[in-house]
């Protein structure tokens, strides 16, 4: 039975996106990104997967092209979902451990390498103290990612989200050293969300249960959602969106500052 | 549902070191019963020793295949027999169309859990990247025939309670009739190794039964564990509709982050304080309203006394009035499930109105100066539960659990 549909919205009031091939995120690591002109430790993306080096500095280009003084957002939340964390490092763990067995576990692969890690590391980069949480891991990390922070915070206790998203495109190859036998690029977006309001820039969930897609629906890649956030970056509104198979539908909705201007007036 | 109605736990599934089944669960926790045995990990020709808990053999649950149950992971295997019997125990295994189900599960390591696994059958997924992972999430969906959303949560050591509390957002809001949630987790070799590298692992192989002592002087590390719990959460109304019993309402969910280290607690007790007083907050209960803490304390010097400091934020003059306990003193430390085996000893606490102990504590630490339930279970008023769970990350978060109205 098919049921009325009911919206959840906010406000997105920053975006970024970043992307590195492999190669590039070793220099990256011996700079990890400063906020509100305070340092982190050189050594805090030491050990970090690959995907909360990308996924930080998408958080670090959205702090920065919006304004925002982290000082001011203590008690957000963070939401991130990566996809597939640590394959590369999990591959070398791997390889070492059937060779030389528990001695060679790196202390830290749990803390750096899980699904919590860049939520976790984004919130002491950011000095947060909203609650941390990672989302998916896998296929469906997008819209895991997408309907929790949508729902899994209420707008009153919680006043805004940063959602992170993160990915490999092509998935690396690893040779079991560390290394990839191709050359994968990692991508990521931020989304700086205000939860319940609502604004010409918006992340919104429709849902009509009851309404299920007949087709199989495509898993969406962070690359798209990256588009669609470079696009409005440039000056266009843009839009994505995804129907999910439970009779949901996630939009986001970005216009430019600038047409958002030029319409009011 | 109507807004702010309550969300009641009307089903439960439990694979765990002390018992299949919620009344073997309750039995053993309120006996003081220890789960730890001596495990060894072997690769190679290397045996590495460490002490552990593990869940007994588990049959296939009514309705599946025992074929099709033994082709199944460890892990799936304890995903489905939680499910199912949660399901079954809430009279939903026989649902009607068109009720919408959901699931959320806490389960951090899933994929490199699924790659090692693989690794030991030959596989090399890890290396060769198919396209075609399937999550656990969406396997149990298909599998279970169920028409709502799905969700994985990763906060390490809370990562149940962050399942939980998504389920329950979700009943409220009425996105789901019904959310399975909870978690799922067994601890592979290369975890264990992990831990023991972190030096965070006790020691006491010789003496497994008394290894896991939380808030005990003598305590020297957290002893891993198997199992999970699962639950059916549906609105107050709907459960009344069906005339179904409550196991408890979860009341109010609270989280917070350290903001400090991936590892190492805060020494500010603040955040961690913080994610309680959150809780209390969304169930708008006072501390002097409860009456049972189900502690996270792992058994380690650093962790156990950094809880006693949020514990003592909290409670002021109370904490000496508030009994607490860590029952992973006998469950062992279940990592992405341990919230979810902590809820349920919560439950167990309310339906029994008895108060689960933490084994193993002789000597208590001075810096944990607590009201503690020692060694054995008592016998008290139970109406309102707390359950704290911090993990990496510094992931703060306290659910809150109360007797259904």
């Amino acid at each position: 039975m098919e049921s009325a549909p009911a919206t959840w919205e906010a406000a997105i009031v920053a975006s970024a996106t970043a992307s590195a091939s492999l190669a590039a995120i070793g220099p990256m690591r011996k700079q990890p990104p400063r906020f509100a002109g305070v340092d982190l430790p050189g050594h805090f993306l030491k050990h970090a997967d690959e995907q909360t080096v990308i996924a930080l500095e998408a958080l670090r280009r959205a702090v920065e092209q919006a304004g925002l003084d982290p000082r001011e957002q203590t008690d957000w939340a963070i939401v991130a979902a990566p996809r597939f964390i640590a394959r590369v490092a999990g591959a070398h763990i791997l390889t070492r451990y059937g060779d030389g067995g528990a001695p060679t576990v790196p202390p830290h692969a749990l803390a750096q390498n899980s699904l919590h890690s860049v939520a976790g590391a984004a919130s002491i980069a950011l000095g947060l103290h909203g609650p941390n949480v990672g989302l998916g891991g896998g296929p469906g990390a997008i819209s895991d990612g997408l309907t929790a922070a949508l729902t899994l915070l209420d707008g009153a206790a919680c006043p805004g989200l940063w959602l992170l998203f993160s990915q490999w495109e092509p998935e690396p190859i690893p040779d079991g050293q560390g290394r990839a036998t191709n050359d994968p690029v990692c991508h990521a977006v931020a989304l700086a969300l205000r939860l319940g309001e609502k604004s010409s820039a918006t992340l919104r969930l429709t849902t009509r249960l009851g309404l299920v897609p007949a087709e199989p629906i495509a898993e969406p890649r962070v690359s798209q959602l990256a588009a669609c956030i470079e696009r409005s970056a440039s000056g266009c509104p843009a839009e994505w969106s995804l129907a999910l198979d439970w009779g949901a539908n996630i939009q986001l909705s970005l216009t430019p500052l600038a047409v958002e201007r030029r319409l009011a007036a | 549902m109507a807004r702010g109605e309550a969300v009641w736990i009307t089903g439960v599934g439990a694979a765990t070191p002390l018992g299949n089944d919620f009344e073997t669960f309750a039995d053993n926790l309120l006996a003081g019963r220890s789960a730890t045995r001596q495990v060894s990990d072997q690769q190679g020709d290397k045996v590495a020793l460490h002490v552990g808990t593990e869940v007994g053999p588990l049959s296939a649950p009514r309705g599946m295949a025992a074929e099709r149950f033994a082709r199944l992971s460890r892990l799936e295997q304890m995903a489905w027999w939680c499910s199912l019997n949660a399901l079954r125990d809430a009279d939903l295994a026989d649902r009607p169309e068109g009720l919408r189900v959901g699931l959320v599960l806490g389960l951090g390591g899933e994929w490199y859990r699924h790659w090692k696994l693989d690794a030991e059958r030959d596989g090399r997924q890890i290396f060769e990247p198919s396209g075609q992972e399937t999550p656990l999430v969406e396997r149990l969906k298909q599998d279970l025939n169920l028409t709502g959303p799905t969700a994985t949560t990763g906060a390490a050591c809370a990562s149940a309670n962050y399942a939980l509390a998504l389920g329950r957002r979700w009943v409220a809001l009425g996105l789901v009739d019904v959310c399975l949630a909870g978690g799922v987790d067994n601890a592979c070799p290369i975890t264990r190794a992990n831990f023991a590298n972190l030096r965070a692992l006790s020691r006491r192989v010789d003496d497994a039964e008394h290894a896991c002592r939380p808030f005990d002087l003598a305590r020297d590390g957290l002893v891993m564990g198997e199992g999970g719990a699962i639950f059916v959460l549906e609105s107050a109304a709907a459960a009344r509709r069906r005339g179904q019993r409550a196991y408890g309402e979860i009341a109010g969910f609270g989280a917070s982050s350290d903001a400090a280290h991936m590892i190492i607690p805060s020494d500010d007790p603040a955040p961690a304080a913080l994610a309680m007083q959150r809780a209390l907050a969304d169930a708008h209960l006072a501390p002097s309203e409860v009456n049972y803490i189900n502690a996270h304390a792992t058994s380690t010097q650093v962790g156990d006394r950094a809880e006693a400091r949020a514990i003592r934020l909290v409670f002021g003059e109370r904490t000496a009035a508030t009994p607490i306990s860590s029952t992973k003193s006998m469950t062992g430390h279940l990592v992405s499930a341990a919230a979810a085996i902590e809820a349920l000893a919560c439950v167990v606490a309310l339906q029994k109105q008895t108060l689960p102990p933490t084994i193993n504590l002789d000597d208590p630490d001075p810096q944990c100066d607590l009201c503690h339930v020692a060694n054995q279970a008592q016998p008290r008023k139970a109406e309102v539960a707390i359950s704290n769970s911090f993990g990496f990350g510094g992931s703060n978060t306290c659910l809150a659990l109360r007797k259904a109205a």
